[in-house]
């Protein structure tokens, strides 16, 4: 495949899912089959996309580079490689599996499924794109898309006050966390002029990028910021849990599989980049990552409802995730000995020199998708027909039926979580151990043990999670709180409304998540399917070489494990776990304080800050706005002359000319100043129009004397008719004018400042030596200034302004013309004293063809310009039609009766 | 007459700014016409000092040397237009604002905003 349909064709899978929810909006909202299946083609065609891809060009298949928006860097460059694919793949994997649960979880509420699916598509197309993106300007497009999405399914339910304020909340902290990461990504591409990930991988590779400078810190603070918001870190973490507001197949797909993942996935993104040559890759990932990892897991063991203990057991996960990229950047085997030493006690292979510390990341986030997406599908599911509230779901799995699959496939993703062996999980958070126990070695930092205690931590809070789990849901119910179940089935959950379907369609609230959490046990005790399915797509194998010797070319089965650290971590992590478990201790409900976080911010901003700093700039007082504009006026060009006045010389050339010469000259402008003085004095409103006429037709004198005739015609018409207009409009409102007014001194203090400014700002520009054109003219001479281009070229066009000669401006012929020819040729007669000296025979570019060079600049260069001034003008007729004319129908406006007495009437009064 | 034309923008500037700072919406109307003339005539200084120059028109055996500049007339012209076509409306929007609120005080005007 050429580069060129390799790019179009994941192009085509990006969009397709987009295309198709757009489309689905066409289908009427009974038939719910047909827009199923129409949206199920969005994931299942870009699976089928991504798979030809894959199949033909290979991971990381050559793409084309298309210029989209050049000068804002943002160009279609997409980076089909292992990560990338990797996560195109899950989204669009889980995606089919989320598409039919939403069927199930939806019912028959055709409503609903019209509105939902849409929206889940602009997510799916969003997150894609994220994932294949290699000019990084781009992926910032579709990040933005994804928090979109994702800030119109938390408010589903927009009606509900708290969803608004929910998705408000997630919406604010991710968006605020994307502005951070698009300054970071401007800083970046600014700093290293590259602006695509793997163009940042090769000057990496070629040492060409300086990380010690203070841009590239700033850089990544920006950028870690955006992920850490994106994917909950502390102390962000709190819109994960109110994002549960959303329906479940959300909460399910982007809420825990794949959009809170695009933090990981941006660090995962960066890691090859910037972990091994930035210091503060480790420092700031790492205990901020082990921190969210262990707080996450220890709030969900507090809550009680099912989503809640899933929301942040999800935090804890993605704690984990970002800790183990930040852990990654210790190469392993650092110190030859030491590590060499290391890896034959483990009975493995020879350490290559400085692979990093990453083991299977790709597996800890397949991991997570394959237990916590099926823990949300149930969540919703048992939501569904019972209530998510732990302590009254007792018994729930003796309740027969629907009820006994739920929680059996519910249990069995809890053993996910739980990690326990059998389960890809177990194997995932022993290569997370590994890690651990790696960076203690190569560091040989005490700290680190903090690390191993936060690892068993979070493993004890996981299992003493899945036990409550157990405990409560298998054991045997009590009558008293199955009547409660029916109470909340009715009032407390909304989908009860719903009626329930039957059949296969209630079936597909649970079989996804069945589906999705049979491969956790499939990888888990099967390694060569993992390898087959998913191995290949694993980034660290391919980025170094000599990498996965350490650890075995496949996925190690869990009696691989070998006696050390981690295996030790897992079996105290789950000791204690089932201690904590069963047993009476945390058991209370504890609040997570970052809740308080955006209450407090959304109250500052709108109840404190912001009415106060509004008020300070908007006064609504017209008269504030006009001195602030005219004071700053005032004040720039203090501040530009650095408020030396003494500096200030008087220009030359201010006169020039005789006092004969200037005779009419000062009597224009003695008339000029004297009306426009005297219009704030005279209060008489007929007076003020005639004078404010009187100073129209003495400007359109100077401008006569200006020899600018066409300007001095078009003052004198103009000024005629505004007057009429002025008239007219004095005749329809009454004169409620005070005959007296206060001088108030500040007005006074800041129009003599306006004035001085700008009279000596005239004066000094008339004296300025204007810098001479770039472009030269037909004989090589530099253009003085843009004037003489249009008299040189109004009637024919002489020079070419250094451009190609068909794009001249103004002119379109060109011919060879010899010069004796000219004087035969009429027209060209204008022209014949400027080509005289000429050549023999050159290019006469035919330029305007008149004379008067100021209408040839309005008609003919600056044509648009014209266009556009009449756009205006028309715009305004309109705009003054439409608000005079009079209103048949009453009520448009606050009182109607005042248009009774408007109109053409009053106008004879004074008239 | 660069000095003229000079103490012209000058007194345009600093009476219409007078004028827009007024309480009144008409007066705020006058002297945004003024501040169109000085703005004007501002453009119209950068072509120098008109003694002795031609207007730009083309004719036989003109040396173009000897023309004024044609590019600020041609700005100003246009100015003028697009002058008119915003005096005409800022006219209706206080015809609107006067039979909308029967008053033409800006800070009655405001104060009614904020209610």
């Amino acid at each position: 495949m050429t580069p060129d349909s390799a790019t179009w064709l994941l192009m085509a899978a990006i969009f397709c899912p987009l295309i198709c929810g757009t489309v689905s909006l066409l289908i009427p909202r009974p038939f719910i089959l047909p827009r199923l299946l129409l949206i199920l083609c969005g994931p299942v065609g870009a699976l089928l996309m991504l798979g030809h891809f894959t199949f033909h060009s290979g991971v990381g298949g050559d793409t084309a580079f298309v210029e989209w928006m050049p000068l804002l860097h943002l160009n279609i460059a997409l980076n089909p490689d292992h990560l990338g694919l990797f996560f195109a793949y899950l989204v669009s994997g889980i995606g089919v599996c989320i598409v039919l649960y939403a069927r199930g979880y939806f019912g028959k509420d055709a409503d609903s499924l019209f509105r939902f699916y849409p929206y889940l598509m602009i997510f799916m197309t969003a997150m894609i794109g994220v994932a294949l993106s290699d000019n990084y300007m781009m992926l910032m497009m579709f990040w933005e898309m994804t928090s979109i999405s994702s800030f119109l399914l938390i408010g589903w339910e927009r009606d509900t006050p708290l969803s608004v304020r929910n998705a408000m909340q997630a919406f604010i902290v991710t968006g605020a966390g994307g502005l951070c990461m698009l300054a970071g990504l401007i800083f970046l591409g600014v700093h290293t002029g590259e602006w695509t990930i793997t163009g940042l991988l090769t000057a990496v590779q070629h040492g060409q990028i300086d990380f010690s400078a203070t841009p590239m810190k700033v850089c990544f603070v920006l950028l870690f910021l955006g992920a850490a918001t994106k994917s909950a870190q502390f102390p962000f973490q709190f819109w994960l849990p109110g994002a549960m507001a959303a329906p479940t197949p959300v909460s399910a797909y982007l809420h825990s599989a794949t959009m809170v993942k695009a933090g990981v996935f941006i660090t995962g993104r960066f890691w090859p980049i910037m972990a091994a040559n930035l210091e503060l890759w480790p420092m700031i990932i790492v205990p901020l990552g082990a921190f969210t990892m262990v707080y996450g897991a220890f709030v969900a063991l507090q809550k009680t409802d099912l989503k809640k203990i899933f929301a942040y057991t999800t935090v804890s996960q993605l704690g984990l995730l970002m800790c183990m990229y930040g852990l990654a950047a210790y190469k392993y085997g650092h110190g030859e000995a030491h590590g060499g030493e290391h890896a034959e006690a483990e009975g493995m292979a020879h350490a290559a020199a400085a692979a990093p510390n990453l083991i299977w990341d790709v597996t800890q986030i397949l991991n997570h998708a394959f237990y916590k997406a099926p823990l949300f599908i149930l969540a919703g599911a048992i939501g569904h027909i019972a209530t998510r509230e732990l302590p009254d779901l007792k018994g729930f799995y003796h309740k027969g039926g629907q009820a006994k699959i739920m929680t059996i496939v519910l249990l069995l993703a809890g053993y996910g979580l739980a990690a326990g062996p059998f389960t890809l999980s177990f194997t995932a958070k022993e290569f997370f151990f590994y890690q651990i126990a790696h960076a203690l070695e190569t560091t040989s930092n005490p700290m680190f043990w903090i690390l191993v205690a936060a690892g068993i931590a979070t493993g004890m809070f996981n299992v003493a999670i899945f036990i409550r789990l157990c405990t409560t849901m298998l054991a045997k119910p009590d009558e008293k709180h199955d009547e409660q179940h029916h109470d909340d089935h009715a009032h407390g959950h909304g989908h009860g409304e719903h009626e329930h379907e039957t059949g296969f369609y209630a079936a597909l609230l649970w079989i996804p998540g069945a589906i999705i959490v049979a491969f956790q046990y499939i990888c888990g005790m099967i390694p060569y399917a993992y390898d087959y399915l998913f191995g290949w797509l694993d980034p660290s194998k391919h980025f170094y070489d000599g990498f996965h010797t350490l650890m075995g070319n496949e996925l190690p089965l869990v009696w691989d494990a070998h006696l050390g650290l981690p295996l030790v971590m897992s079996l105290i992590a789950i000791g204690l776990g089932c201690a904590l478990g069963f047993g009476k201790f945390l058991r209370g409900t504890f609040n997570d304080p970052c809740d308080h976080l955006y209450p407090g911010f959304y109250t500052m901003t709108t109840k404190v800050v912001g009415p106060r700093a509004f008020g300070l700039v908007q006064r609504g007082h017209a008269g504030f706005y006009v001195g602030a504009v005219l004071v700053a006026m005032v004040a720039l060009f203090v501040w530009s002359i650095g408020g030396k006045f003494g500096s200030l010389v008087w220009p030359e050339g201010a006169v020039t000319e005789t006092f004969a010469q200037l005779l009419p000259g000062l009597l224009l402008c003695g008339m000029v100043c004297l009306t426009a003085l005297l219009l704030p004095v005279v209060m008489n409103r007929a007076s003020r129009v005639l004078i404010l006429g009187m100073c129209g037709f003495s400007v359109a004198g100077v401008y006569y004397l200006y020899k600018a005739p066409d300007l001095a015609l078009t003052q004198l018409s103009i000024e005629i008719v505004s007057i009429i207009l002025f008239l007219l409009v004095l005749s329809l409102v009454p004169d409620l004018t005070p005959k007296t007014r206060k001088a108030v001194p500040i007005r006074l203090v800041i129009s003599i400042c306006v004035g001085l400014v700008m009279f000596w700002l005239t004066l000094s520009s008339t004296n300025v030596n204007r810098p001479e054109m770039p472009y030269v003219n037909k004989d090589g001479q530099n253009l003085p200034n843009l004037g003489e281009y249009f008299l040189r070229n109004s009637h024919h066009g002489i020079d070419s302004m250094a451009v190609p000669e068909n794009q001249v401006y103004g002119g379109v012929v060109s011919k060879a013309i010899d010069p004796n020819e000219v004087h035969d040729n009429a027209l060209d007669e204008a022209v014949s004293h400027a080509t005289q000296d000429g050549e023999k025979s050159y290019l006469i570019h035919h330029g305007g063809g008149g004379n008067n060079v100021v209408n040839v600049i309005l008609v003919d260069f600056r044509g648009f310009d014209t266009m556009g001034e009449i756009t205006v003008l028309g715009l305004a007729a309109m705009g003054v039609w439409t608000l005079l004319r009079r209103r048949k129908k009453s009520g448009d406006y606050n009182d109607p009766s005042d248009f009774e007495d408007s109109g053409p009437e009053p106008l004879k009064a004074e008239g | 007459m660069n000095l003229l034309i000079a103490i012209m923008v000058g007194v345009l500037f600093g009476s219409s700014a007078f004028l827009m700072l007024d309480r009144e919406l008409k007066g705020v109307c006058m002297g945004v016409f003024l501040l169109g003339h000085g703005a004007n005539l501002a453009i119209l200084s950068v072509s120098g000092s008109p003694a002795g120059k031609m207007p730009p028109v083309l004719s036989h055996g003109v040396d173009i040397h000897t023309l004024v500049d044609p590019l600020p007339q041609a700005l100003i012209l246009t100015a003028i237009v697009i002058g008119f076509a915003v005096q005409a409306f800022l006219l209706t929007m206080i015809v609107i604002t006067w039979r909308r609120n029967q008053t033409l005080s800006l800070h009655m005007l405001a104060e009614e905003e904020a209610h």
